[in-house]
């Protein structure tokens, strides 16, 4: 009895640490702390706003993520929308023409991943570290066709722990999943691209009515 | 033996294959749109598209790579997930008018999606009021290097096979044959 006792905790300590070696232990994502303040009310609105065509892009390594795009898209309208900056915000090509391209590109940090996820797991997850993955978020505004682009750009970052001992950085804030993560970081760049943009004199000239 | 079966449940749970998700709708690229708007393309309806006949493309079951699949929307296939694009771009540029003259159908030759490797070809053809005045087989490829890891391998290869869509559609946009077809 107590030797079937033994075997199923060998069994269950074995599983944990096969599934630690696979890096996969329902990794929890964090949103770094740095653009939390950052708020629509530091959006310098504009006396006549125009409509604007809105593009928006989640990608990761540079390449376009098609279903992580339509799952934060209704978020990023909502978000360009109450910033005040544009009297409408639509997919379709707007009135004068200006559109309002925005790119989230998610860069992780997965060269390191399976020495880090084995160091963890081979030690029952005693050697803790935690991966920074950077995000840079792009904003193109272009006022019309043929006029030059004027970018804002905004860098925000998730973080995901690997192992027991906490090896986070002070002030990251907890996300519900992985998605959760990105449209928190999502909506937090691009009010701060905007807030950018908002503060610029070309953009406060180009995207007004005369 | 319950212990057993947990232990295995547990071990195994993150290599599990996952069910079949969306591919995801296309997106529309600046660089496509400023390409339309500096062109003389006139505004173009979208026609049939299909899968050309003897072409290995499971149409229906989207595209597969290590066990992981991802599918058109509901209802819908790998030739109509390629006019939808078409539909986007056009759309997004200001160019797409279901009642005009000149249409564009698709056939899908190639749907390809490889450990390092992506391939599309689409044959093109523009019609005007009826009458062929484009006809070409446009091939788009993509090549790199997969990681060992699912988590950045998975993504990373349907993200390849996705833009094949958006490249091939700005490769007809640039072409000057299917510009002088559509601007006849």
């Amino acid at each position: 009895m107590a030797g079937a006792h033994n075997k199923s905790i060998a069994n269950v300590t074995a599983a944990i640490v096969i599934s630690l070696l696979t890096g996969c232990a329902s990794p929890r994502y964090f949103v770094d702390g740095g653009l939390k303040d950052v708020d629509v009310s530091q959006i310098e609105r504009l006396e006549r706003p125009r409509p604007v065509q809105l593009l928006f892009a989640f990608k990761i390594r540079g390449l376009v993520d098609t279903r992580t795009s339509e799952a934060l898209e209704a978020e990023v309208a909502r978000v360009v929308t109450t910033s005040g900056l544009f009297a409408a915000v639509d997919e379709a090509p707007a009135a004068g023409g200006a559109i309002l391209n925005v790119s989230v590109d998610f860069l992780p940090d997965t060269g390191s991943e399976v020495s880090r996820g084995v160091a963890a797991g081979l030690t029952l997850g005693l050697v803790g570290s935690t991966r920074k993955d950077p995000i840079l978020c792009t904003l193109d505004y272009i006022a019309a066709p043929a006029q030059d682009k004027l970018t804002a750009t905004a860098e925000h970052a998730i973080y995901v722990p690997l192992g027991i001992i906490d090896a986070r950085p002070k002030g990251i804030i907890l996300a519900k999943s992985r998605v959760d993560a990105w449209r928190i970081a999502t909506g937090q760049s691009i009010t701060a691209g905007l807030r950018d943009l908002s503060h610029s004199p070309a953009f406060r000239q180009q995207a007004q009515t005369p | 033996m319950r212990a057993s079966l947990l232990c295995a449940l547990v071990a195994l749970a993150p290599l599990a294959a996952s069910a079949a998700e969306p591919l995801g709708r296309h997106r529309p690229s600046l660089e496509s749109i400023e390409v339309l708007q500096k062109s003389s393309v006139p505004p173009l309806a979208t026609g049939e598209f299909t899968v050309a006949s003897g072409a290995a493309i499971d149409d229906t079951n989207g595209v597969s790579f290590r066990m992981h699949k991802r599918v058109p929307a509901r209802g819908e296939s790998l030739a109509s997930y390629a006019r939808a694009a078409f539909v986007t771009e056009l759309r997004a540029a200001g160019k797409h008018d279901p009642a005009a003259k000149a249409v564009i159908t698709g056939m899908l030759v190639e749907s390809r999606l490889d450990e390092g490797s992506a391939a599309l070809a689409v044959r093109i053809q523009v019609s005007r009021s009826g009458q062929p005045v484009y006809d070409k087989v446009l091939r788009v490829e993509s090549n790199w290097d997969s990681a060992l890891l699912g988590e950045v391998a998975i993504p990373d290869a349907f993200n390849h096979y996705t833009e094949l869509y958006g490249k091939l559609i700005l490769q007809l946009f640039q072409d000057q044959a299917f510009i002088v077809a559509t601007a006849r």
